[in-house]
């Protein structure tokens, strides 16, 4: 069984996709519940998964296939404390989108094939251990994604869907080159040849570079973020769920896996620079949030924001003192994994949230809503909590991530811990901001009134989503036991010079 | 079986009573009656918990006890333990929490029966209390940060209760930002703690705090700072914004905003204090700096004087009353700064007490006269609401310092430590001297209200006649206006005494003279002592001074701003402390949010970058593209000429085909 | 005999077709003309060569040539006429749709 886990995980997402285009032509009922259901035994796979998942450094059910023995690739799966976690959030975050698909979209079954078929592919590129199927993963993701966006967005969806696709593109391209680099270096394209690969200094930073623009164009990093806002305002509210839960994850579990331990000396000669623009990140994109009159928008500018954390997490490894590189090291991944996670529920919920919002009111901008607390008292409870966790409140997920990530880089210099918790204060600032405009004060239009608060099905979505967050906020052990031992490899990995130094 | 196995029990029933409650009414009550009854029910078996557990503790003779609850986080060394932390500090925080938590509910019921968001009412004051006692039991520092960030996150939506109002959800969205930007330094204190000491639990901090003294910080531009200055100030400016010292102080007058109740209970008793048990919890880290214990007291001197001049420019009742507790919240730094942590505790509770009495009873007053808040449209109470007046009176009294009332208790000796700690203190005059006006002022403005409220001719006009409020409202009053007369002197043994309620566990050896001396006096007798002091006759001359001035019909008129305005111009501007804010530092947020937005993105990013590169891309491709001129023989006339260079290659022997 | 004539024959066949398909700007059917005279150059080319060498295959591609180039002149003159048909002309400038 263990031996055809993985497989059948990633297996589940194209069956789910084919099913669903099956279905295509039955009543609608029927195709909703073929979604839901796939998505349950999703749930079930990635939960015995997870409780199957033993914590130690090595990955398990492992599965070693022949693939390209000319090329020396091999179709390898395999999961460790940190793909496992990643693997769990993608089933949880799809379970969510595929209800909102059923909920809010007019072609259901195209809809949730499309979010099957990116689902099949995320787990993909968490699960491989071979650098050529990551890659090949992490470009089918993209195909998904831009027809989802493309098909059935808002108005400017062809542009969006474009931008983002040919953004991305871009940055692969650079990615390809590097892995095939490296594969022909190594003579096999396992992770682990590649970790053991020794490399000069100029081979690594050249190799840091391609898989940095990847990675910081996947993230979105800094000044190469400007798709984002764009793909979010105009995907329909499924599309943008798993975009910001799951895609953007991607790019923060490629930082993990590729550019701190396979280029150990070329991440410390960067770091200063990834970490400053993480700060720029953290701050700027906070500032800019608060400018943003489209609610999506905004919401999209956060999630550059918290990933600016997790770029943060990562490198301010390299700065830390020697005496404790290991120690707050640890503390420090251990909040990049747990605010991936933790940003990916919340992000989730809040698009969600505000989808069913648009859906109601017809409109993203703000000036539009006003007052809604007293006509959508459920739902304001629920974004609101969303908002919470977005903004780091303690109780809720985001809270832990960003503040092991503040105790790591104040080991690093004060500065730098200064800065990264202004993000406190800046996200508190556009977030209740926007809640004072959306849910305080005097309703805007007398046509508000009529608006219906939270359905069953709504609520069972958006309760999932919160209770997931504040388990993940009051008891995070669950997730950091698991992954303990793996980060304390990676930090392990990630420290250990490659040329001697 | 000993007694204190159940004191772990008692205390997490206490604790985890309100949380039950606030979030079962929260999500599922339907009815007010159901939402009343759980709520104050609950409260009631909480303090009925909570005083169990200080008995429990008192008779006990350890000085602490830390109890483990689970693990919530492990990470290789380091590793976070929810827990309790019981020792006398706590406990006793506890009780005064949950008494005056459930002196709300119960005053609630009565005034908030007109308010359609009754049963959310019930539940958010509920789960605040909750956050409060996690915020004083739990025994490392990230369990407080949880119940700081609670309390403030209740305050907010306590704050903004009436989420119609402008202003109510202008106010609380002040008091959450100036919060978390107070919550932000208490947060890089914490990691600076973690990262020197290397856990949050309290007992590892506790006994390697000695450890820390040598260490230093480099930071670039700055220099090499002391771990434990540093530590210690970004402490401080969390509890600095909690509890509304001078420069951070201006969330607290607009939070007047929300109901009664909530003023009351949050922002009398129990959120405020949070910055000062803070200090105190801390008085081990704090001691070790002596500059910074000069820096808190004479912040808090500072806001002792100046804020409570602020209140006799005030019309709206519930406003004095606010700036009153500033006022006194600079008397509890003012004790933490001179080293006196067990008077600052002792003042702590007291003020509790009189204050939610003062609150309290303005609340009977804005109810009986239907929302009405302005001092000028009062007058002639007295014999409309003799209670309400006699409670108002009583911790009027106990708030100016006069004997038999509680407040004397604290207040005297305060003055007293200020006084002796003078002349070892940098600016020790200063920070004396405002202690003692402050002394001046506290009467005349607490006065000014009693007067110009209760006495006089009514000058109020309402719909229905005015009566004394139902027994749930005037029920907690007459309670806590004896606890006024009752509690300073019994409670004045344990804080002051010889064997004092609970040791501050590392004093510096030169503090305990300090502690020696207060014994001394208070054995000796501390009527006496104010006999013989200043303190007391201040306060009578306040009480006299705002007698003359205020009980006559002119009390209202602006003589001094219309006279001698450039004198009353500060304190009608408030020190230009809000205004700085909204003129200063929001429009610089603002600016230079639009111009990161404006500049960074639109023009840097989307043309510059995008719309270059894209540009150049095509312009490229589009110059590519003119290779393909539709002209078949000019297409055939290239194929040939390609196919004969290849030929001759050929032949002249390259290996073309 | 001198075959070298011959294959100067075939040599000037082929610079004429090139020449005439450079100087041609307009007419399809010049242009064909030209490419056949490219195809007889060749075949010249061949047989010469085939006779020269006493080898035998060289004719025997004549054969493939010939047919091939019938065909492809078929198939040109048919797509001629379909392109008369429709514009009435045999202009190549009638023919940039696929200009870049």
């Amino acid at each position: 069984m263990s031996q055809y886990l993985l497989s059948s995980i990633v297996l589940h997402g194209v069956v789910g996709c084919v099913l669903m285009q099956a279905v295509s032509t039955q009543r609608v009922g029927i195709q909703r519940l073929t979604a839901v259901l796939m998505a349950l035994i999703g749930i079930a796979l990635s939960s015995y998964l997870w409780f199957a998942y033993v914590p130690s450094t090595e990955f398990q059910f492992i599965e070693n296939r022949e693939w390209i023995p000319s090329m020396g690739a091999r179709y390898q799966l395999g999961v460790d404390g940190i793909s496992v976690h990643l693997v769990v959030l993608t089933y949880w975050v799809v379970l969510a989108s595929v209800m909102t698909a059923c909920l809010e979209s007019s072609a259901v079954a195209s809809s949730c094939a499309l979010i099957y078929f990116t689902q099949a592919m995320a787990v993909g590129a968490f699960c491989a251990l071979d650098g050529l199927l990551f890659y090949l993963f992490w470009e089918s993701s993209l195909l998904p994604m831009f027809l989802y966006i493309g098909a059935f967005g808002a108005a400017k969806r062809r542009h969006a869907a474009k931008k983002y696709f040919l953004y991305t593109l871009l940055g692969s391209l650079l990615f390809l080159l590097a892995t095939l680099y490296l594969g022909f270096q190594a003579g096999q394209f396992s992770f682990s040849a590649f970790y053991q690969l020794p490399l000069t200094l100029l081979e690594q930073q050249l190799l840091f570079i391609a898989f940095t623009a990847a990675f910081a164009i996947k993230l979105p990093m800094f000044p190469l973020h400007s798709w984002l806002p764009d793909a979010h305002t105009q995907a329909p509210t499924a599309g943008s769920m798993l975009l910001a839960a799951i895609l953007l994850k991607l790019g923060g579990y490629g930082f993990l896996r590729y550019n701190l331990p396979i280029t150990p000396d070329a991440s410390l000669f960067f770091s200063p620079w990834m970490v400053i623009l993480s700060l720029i990140a953290i701050v700027y994109i906070g500032c800019v949030a608060y400018q943003q009159t489209d609610v999506k928008r905004l919401i999209a500018y956060a999630s550059i924001s918290h990933m600016g954390m997790v770029t943060l997490g990562c490198f301010s490894l390299y700065l830390l003192p020697d005496a404790v590189i290991t120690q707050i090291g640890l503390l420090g991944l251990s909040g990049v994994l747990f605010h991936m996670i933790s940003h990916g529920f919340s992000s989730a919920g809040l698009f969600c949230a505000f989808g069913m919002l648009y859906q109601r009111v017809g409109s993203r901008s703000v000036n539009d809503f006003g007052g809604l607390m007293r006509v959508v008292p459920i739902l304001s409870g629920f974004f609101f909590l969303f908002v919470l966790s977005n903004i780091g409140f303690p109780g809720t997920g985001g809270f832990v991530g960003e503040f092991l990530i503040i105790v790591a880089s104040m080991s690093a210099q004060f500065w730098i811990a200064l800065l990264a918790a202004s993000t406190m204060l800046l996200s508190a600032i556009y977030s209740l901001v926007l809640v004072r405009r959306v849910f305080y004060g005097k309703i805007s239009t007398s046509h508000m009134l009529a608006l219906f608060d939270l359905s069953v099905s709504e609520r069972t979505i958006l309760v999932l989503l919160s209770v997931l967050i504040i388990v993940l906020g009051c008891y995070p052990a669950l997730i950091m036991d698991k992954s303990e031992h793996s980060l304390r490899a990676l930090t392990m990995l990630s420290t250990y010079s490659k040329i001697g130094v | 079986m000993e007694m204190q196995a159940f004191l772990p029990y008692t205390v997490l029933l206490s604790l985890l009573l309100p949380l039950f409650s606030g979030v079962s009414i929260g999500l599922f009550c339907q009815r007010e009656i159901t939402a009343v009854r759980i709520s104050v029910g609950v409260m009631l078996l909480s303090t009925v918990a909570a005083l169990v557990s200080l008995v429990l503790f008192y008779l006990g003779n350890a000085a602490f006890y830390d109890v483990f609850l689970f693990s919530w986080i492990t990470i290789g060394d380091f590793s976070c333990d929810m827990g309790l932390w019981i020792d006398g500090l706590s406990v006793v925080m506890l009780f005064m929490v949950s008494l005056i938590s459930v002196l709300v509910h119960w005053y609630s019921i009565a005034y908030m029966q007109d308010d359609s968001g009754f049963i959310r009412f019930f539940s958010l004051i509920s789960l605040f209390t909750f956050a409060m006692m996690q915020l004083v039991m739990t025994n490392n520092l990230l369990g407080l940060f949880f119940g700081w960030e609670g309390v403030s996150l209740f305050s907010y939506l306590l704050i903004g209760f009436h989420f119609a109002k402008d202003s109510a959800s202008a106010a609380n969205l002040k008091a959450f930002l100036m919060n978390r930007f107070g919550d932000m330094a208490f947060c890089l204190g914490i990691a600076l703690l973690i990262v020197s000491v290397g856990s949050p639990q309290y007992r590892e901090l506790f006994s390697r705090m000695p450890d820390l003294v040598p260490e230093t910080l480099l930071i670039p531009g700055l220099g090499v700072v002391s771990t434990v200055f540093l530590t210690g100030l970004l402490l401080f400016i969390g509890a600095m914004t909690k509890s509304a010292q001078m420069p951070l102080h201006m969330w607290l007058p607009d939070s007047m905003e929300g109901p009664t109740p909530v003023s009351a209970l949050i922002h009398a008793a129990t959120m405020v204090t949070a910055g000062v048990f803070l200090l105190c919890r801390f008085a081990d880290l704090i001691v070790l700096s002596p500059i910074l214990m000069n820096c808190i007291a004479f912040v808090g001197a500072s806001g002792a004087l100046w804020l409570g001049i602020l209140a006799l420019f005030e019309f709206d009742i519930k406003r004095i009353i606010a700036y009153s507790t500033l006022s006194q919240l600079g008397y509890m730094t003012l004790a933490v700064g001179v080293g006196a942590f067990n008077l600052a505790i002792f003042h702590l509770l007291l003020h509790a007490i009189y204050k939610a009495l003062l609150f309290l009873a303005a609340g009977s007053v804005i109810h009986a006269l239907a929302h009405q808040q302005d001092i000028r449209q009062m007058g002639g109470l007295w014999s409309k609401m003799p209670i309400t007046a006699i409670c108002f009176l009583f911790g009027a009294l106990s708030l100016s310092g006069i004997p038999p009332f509680s407040g004397f208790y604290s207040k005297d000796l305060i003055l007293f430590v200020a006084a002796k700690q003078a002349v070892s203190l940098q600016a020790g005059w200063y920070i004396y001297g405002c202690a003692l006006l402050g002394f001046l002022i506290t009467p005349l403005y607490i006065f000014r209200v009693f007067w110009v409220v209760f006495l006089g001719r009514p000058r109020y006009v309402t719909r229905t006649p005015v009566y004394e409020s139902p027994m749930q409202i005037v029920g907690p009053l007459m309670i806590l206006g004896v606890l006024c007369l009752l509690s300073g002197y019994v409670l004045l043994p344990f804080f002051a005494g010889a064997s004092p309620f609970f040791q501050f566990p590392l004093l510096s050896p030169a503090l305990q003279p300090l502690q020696q001396k207060v014994i001394d006096v208070v054995a000796h007798g501390l009527f006496l002592h104010a006999i013989f002091g200043l303190g007391l006759y201040f306060a009578l001359f306040g009480i006299i001074v705002s007698w003359l001035r205020y009980s006559t019909p002119h009390y209202a008129s602006q003589w001094m701003t219309t006279h001698v305005w450039w004198l009353s111009w500060p304190f009608v501007n408030r020190y230009g402390f809000d205004w700085c804010l909204e003129n200063i530092i929001v429009p610089f947020f603002r600016v230079s949010a639009s111009v990161c937005s404006q500049y960074g993105e639109q023009v840097m990013i989307d043309q510059t970058i995008e719309s270059r590169v894209a540009g150049r891309i095509q312009g490229i491709s589009h110059w590519f593209s003119r290779i393909q001129t539709s002209y078949l023989n000019r297409y055939f006339a290239v194929m040939s000429l390609a196919i004969m260079i290849m030929i001759a290659g050929s032949l002249m022997g390259y290996n073309i085909v | 005999m001198d075959w070298i004539l011959i294959i100067v024959v075939s040599v000037l066949f082929v610079i004429t077709a090139c020449v005439g398909m450079i100087i041609n700007q307009r007419n399809l059917i010049v242009m064909l003309l030209c490419a056949e005279l490219l195809f007889l150059a060749a075949n010249l080319n061949f047989i010469v060569f085939s006779r020269l060498h006493q080898d035998f295959h060289g004719q025997v591609m004549v054969i493939f040539v010939l047919a091939a180039a019938a065909a492809e002149s078929a198939i040109a003159l048919a797509l001629f006429v379909l392109m008369y048909r429709q514009y009435h002309s045999v202009d190549t400038k009638l023919l940039s749709n696929i200009r870049g």
